[in-house]
């Protein structure tokens, strides 16, 4: 093709880099930026390395330059102490994970034991890493003014050698100042004297890029290119190398990036907002990732046996890692920022495409963070079991493996947050339930089920059932008929939505069946006697104070059977252990104490009592009805044919509180909105929500229940509440009969707030 | 490569491109890459993002931006930052593998559930070169796989990624199944995703299949 110009590919390794750099045009670079090799002497170990052997031409340095190194060597030393001190990997990762450290402490923990430009301990064979004296040699500040009377040996500035931090900063200033005025360097060419002292590889490297073009100037001191030695000579020296290579790539992808960065900010085109959600803390990652690659690098120059690699990683540790957490949380927002200042993007910085490249830009750290297990265990699988520094290898896998799943599990709940935010708009119907009290979202996926307690392929359904801490709901999705309904849905969701990885034509969903994971009390993995086909089945069965069933849940993965059976499993069991839990008989009529504190007390499908046939005619013209007849044409959607062949062996026996047998359901399950109250007793309070339908004497009891679970222990089974509730001006009513109960019910009724919705009752006895 | 000759002004469309399914994907994209002619040396691991140009018709050149997930499918939840905006799925599985079909059919569902309503998916069986060496080697039958695919309407391959067989035919399919005219013209291409141009474009109705 006439615009791809054919490019010299640099084929073997040890192959100057500098081959590599072919100057192209602006649509070539574009694509070539991302595929190209990383160059070995943009990395700041080989530039500091070519930088030394400059430096060691220029008369007079030699003893300032020793100086450095020992300097390195005792910070290096240090670095290794605080690291052998440090408690063991495994331990701490797990306190590290738990505590809900600020970002600015994740920071001062990895900076207090980073002394050097280097992460990890160095190799036995290595006493310092070459960024590390460089950076001291400049603090010096004495060595700067050398290299420029060497130059200008007519404009010599006085040498005054000193520990004295002012001394060194002023030699710092009259070198940049005879820069200026000798050198013709412009002082935006030049660096604040603040750079030679600040702990951070920016700074460094522009000190670092003003001496070298100083150097630059006189021939006598030039220094060749290092040529990268490493040598390939079998299958783990190999994986080493493509470590080190991969991490050269990346650091200087973010070194593009962050010079990307630059341009876009210089230009102003911009919002900061947008910039923050861009390039989360990008100087400071960049610098992180420079320091580790340093480390990388020093151990690929020691013999394999000795190498560290474990250590740079543990150093950085769990901990260190976490400098991602924004950038890997802000990663779908980014995308909506692309898309949308596209044109301001191209208009700010041709460094990177913004709409081809950008975005690919922006997820390597995240896509590096999970490369790293695989690359560690690869080399652990080649490393010697003998060799010195193999336990820590292997700490340093479970380690990154621990980064790259504390990755993925917050880019999960970031994404829940906003399943729960989507669910909030996208349910129509609550039957009674909400979103109050259930707890976190832990998983949520489309499944199939199949209630054990009525049978035929009618009872199989695809559901999206949504797993809390507390309870897990089953929705069905409702045909997308109901035009004004989903307008409104998309009107509003349109400027949200627009991040979720779901697009705005989500249908609406109404609430299907439910369980409390307080009931369950069996669950089982793979089971498909029920079900017929191969797949992954998850059978629980529940038992609560007036329901009792079970259901097959058939998922898509294995990997989600796995997850939600393990947190599943974790969950009762925590129950358990939480609380003395009381299994009542099994009759159904009063609701007493058997719900756990944790749940709202809903009184659930009382079926053929006057109650629920009363409430059910109120409600037959609600929508859920009319939805039932559609039903029958969504279920196929999705639901492969392997189980409807399944034979009718059971009987309906019992109340079915689940999904299937709908016709019980519609007809028992509480249509209205629960209420939700909240109960003062001795200046506590404590909240609940029943339905509106429970007569009065089950509501004292309700109530009696909750608190003496709560913040009446001092209350007992057999005392009489006094209640009265807060009416709209203010003033406390007695409420004592199902009347008052009525009234106080259409008093919140005209509440328009939802959230203000509450009846507040205060107990005395 | 030689330069297309210029008698009608060069169309240039971009597309993304993202790799999934089982961990041999990355030899995929790799065979595809080093085969031809962008300036990549023998791949990395760690270099995942990759671009590649073909030339679908003398004046009609398709780029490809890769976006390769290998090894990285356990981060479930990281996958959609991958697949976003994606303009085409190859979905890879091994022919000799069963249950990789069994994964690589969760992979589409996904994709069909949360990925660009118009992303053009390519199911692509791997390891051709062994099945062909032993035909009892197949576990997934060209029948059923083909079948599944023609079912949800996806393009469907059988490649070797060691010997680079059949794929820069399944890319070249896929290039002709993507909407080039859309993201040639701007105008057709009002819908745009991660749409641009960077070349003179034209309204050539018939250039798009070869």
């Amino acid at each position: 093709m006439s615009h791809m110009p054919g490019l010299k590919s640099a084929t073997s390794f040890s192959s100057s880099s500098s081959l590599a750099r072919t100057p192209s045009g602006p649509m070539v670079a574009a694509g070539l930026i991302m595929n190209k090799r990383a160059d070995v002497n943009e990395s700041l170990y080989y530039i500091c390395q070519r930088l030394i052997a400059k430096l060691e031409k220029v008369p007079g340095m030699k003893a300032y330059l020793n100086l450095a190194f020992s300097s390195a060597e005792e910070c290096s030393e240090q670095q290794a102490m605080l690291l052998s001190q440090r408690p063991a990997s495994s331990s701490s990762h797990h306190n590290s994970t738990s505590s809900l450290d600020s970002e600015i402490s994740v920071r001062s923990k990895w900076d207090r034991t980073m002394l050097t430009f280097s992460a990890g301990m160095l190799p036995a064979q290595i006493n310092y890493d070459p960024v590390t004296p460089v950076w001291r040699l400049f603090q010096q500040g004495v060595p700067l003014c050398l290299i420029f009377n060497s130059l200008k040996p007519e404009h010599s500035i006085p040498l005054v050698s000193s520990d004295d931090l002012k001394v060194c900063k002023m030699n710092v200033y009259r070198f940049l100042s005879c820069c200026k005025q000798y050198l013709d360097i412009r002082d935006e060419d030049l660096f604040p004297i603040t750079s030679v002292f600040a702990d951070d590889t920016n700074n460094l490297l522009k000190v670092i890029k003003v001496v070298n073009s100083v150097l630059d100037l006189d021939p006598r001191f030039t220094a060749p290119e290092i040529e990268e030695t490493y040598k390939v000579t079998d299958a783990r020296s190999k994986v080493v190398k493509e470590l080190v290579e991969s991490e050269r790539k990346f650091v200087q992808d973010l070194e593009t990036l962050l010079r990307y960065r630059d341009d876009v900010m210089k230009r102003e085109l911009i919002s900061s907002e947008d910039l923050g959600i861009l390039f989360p803390n990008l100087p400071e990652i960049v610098d992180f990732q420079r320091r580790f690659l340093v480390g990388l690098e020093c151990n690929a120059s020691v013999p394999e046996k000795y190498q560290r690699i474990g250590s740079v990683f543990l150093h950085a540790g769990v901990q260190g890692f976490k400098i991602y957490d924004p950038w890997s949380l802000l990663q779908t927002q980014a995308i909506d920022v692309i898309a949308r200042e596209a044109g301001n993007l191209k208009r700010s910085s041709s460094l990177i495409d913004a709409s081809y490249e950008l975005q690919s830009f922006l997820i390597k750290p995240v896509q590096r963070l999970c490369k790293y297990p695989l690359l560690l265990q690869q080399l652990l699988k080649l490393t010697d079991s003998s060799w010195p520094n193999y336990n820590e290898l292997e700490a340093s896998l479970e380690s990154s493996k621990e980064v790259a799943h504390n990755v993925n599990e917050a880019q999960r709940k970031s994404e829940n947050v906003q399943l729960v935010k989507d669910l909030q708009e996208r349910v129509v119907d609550w039957r009674g339930h909400g979103l109050l009290n259930v707890g976190e979202l832990l998983f949520s996926n489309t499944v199939v089920v199949k209630d054990l307690l009525s049978d035929g392929p009618s009872s199989e359904k695809e559901v999206h059932c949504y797993m809390f801490e507390k309870i897990i709901y089953f929705f069905k999705e409702m045909a997308p008929k109901n035009k004004i309904l989903s307008a409104r849905k998309k009107s509003s969701a349109s400027l949200t939505s627009s991040s979720g990885s779901l697009n705005g034509s989500q249908s609406n969903l109404y609430l299907n069946g439910r369980v409390f994971i307080s009931n369950i009390n069996v669950i089982t993995s793979n089971d498909a006697g029920s079900f017929g086909g191969p797949g992954r089945y998850l059978t629980i069965r529940w038992k609560g104070t007036k329901e009792r069933g079970g259901c097959v849940i058939k998922f898509r993965s294995e990997e989600q059977l796995v997850r939600w059976e393990a947190a599943l499993k974790r969950l009762t069991k925590d129950q358990e252990l939480d609380m003395p839990k009381v299994r009542n008989r099994d009759n159904s009529g009063s609701s007493e104490g058997e719900y756990l504190p944790k749940f709202p007390p809903v009184v659930d499908s009382p079926m053929g009592s006057a109650r629920s046939s009363a409430s059910s005619i109120q409600d037959s013209f609600k929508m859920p009805h009319v939805r039932q007849k559609s039903e029958v044409s969504l279920l196929s959607y999705g639901a492969p044919g392997p189980y409807s062949d399944e034979k009718k062996n059971r009987s309906v026996s019992s109340p079915a509180t689940l999904v299937g047998s709908l016709a019980h359901h519609v007809a028992s399950v509480e249509l209205r909105e629960q209420v939700n109250i909240k109960l003062t007793y001795k200046n506590e309070n404590v909240h609940l929500s029943v339905q509106p339908h429970v007569v009065f004497a089950d509501l004292l009891t309700t109530f009696l229940n909750k608190l003496r679970l709560t913040i009446g222990d001092d209350l007992k089974a057999d005392d009489t509440l006094k209640l009265k509730y807060r009416d709209e001006d203010d003033d406390l009513i007695q409420f004592r009969s199902d009347d008052d109960w009525t009234v106080a019910r259409d008093m919140l009724n005209q509440i328009a707030d939802e959230e203000s919705r509450i009846l507040n009752i205060v107990v005395t006895v | 490569m030689s330069a297309p000759i210029n008698t009608e002004e060069p169309r240039f469309a971009q597309f993304k491109l993202v790799l999934l399914g089982e961990s041999a994907v990355g030899k995929v994209l790799h065979r595809f890459v080093k085969d031809s002619f962008d300036d990549f040396r023998e791949s990395t691991i760690g270099a995942a993002f990759l671009t590649q140009t073909i030339l679908l018709d003398h004046n009609t050149t398709v780029k490809f931006e890769i976006w390769d997930t290998a090894g990285q499918e356990r981060y479930k939840s990281l996958a959609p930052m991958y697949y976003r905006n994606a303009n085409c799925a190859l979905v890879v599985f091994d022919l000799t593998k069963q249950e990789s079909l069994e994964k690589a059919k969760s992979w589409i569902k996904e994709l069909q559930r949360q990925a660009n309503s118009d992303i053009v998916i390519a199911l692509t069986g791997n390891k051709l070169d062994l099945v062909q060496e032993d035909e009892g080697a197949r576990e997934v039958s060209e029948d059923e796989a083909r079948a599944y695919a023609n079912e949800l309407g996806l393009l469907y391959f059988e490649v070797s990624a060691k010997t680079g067989q059949e794929i820069k035919e399944s890319f070249k399919s896929i290039a002709e199944k993507l909407p080039i005219e859309e993201k040639v013209n701007p105008r057709q291409g009002r819908r745009s995703r991660n749409v641009d141009l960077s070349r003179p474009n034209t309204n050539d109705q018939q250039a798009c299949g070869c």
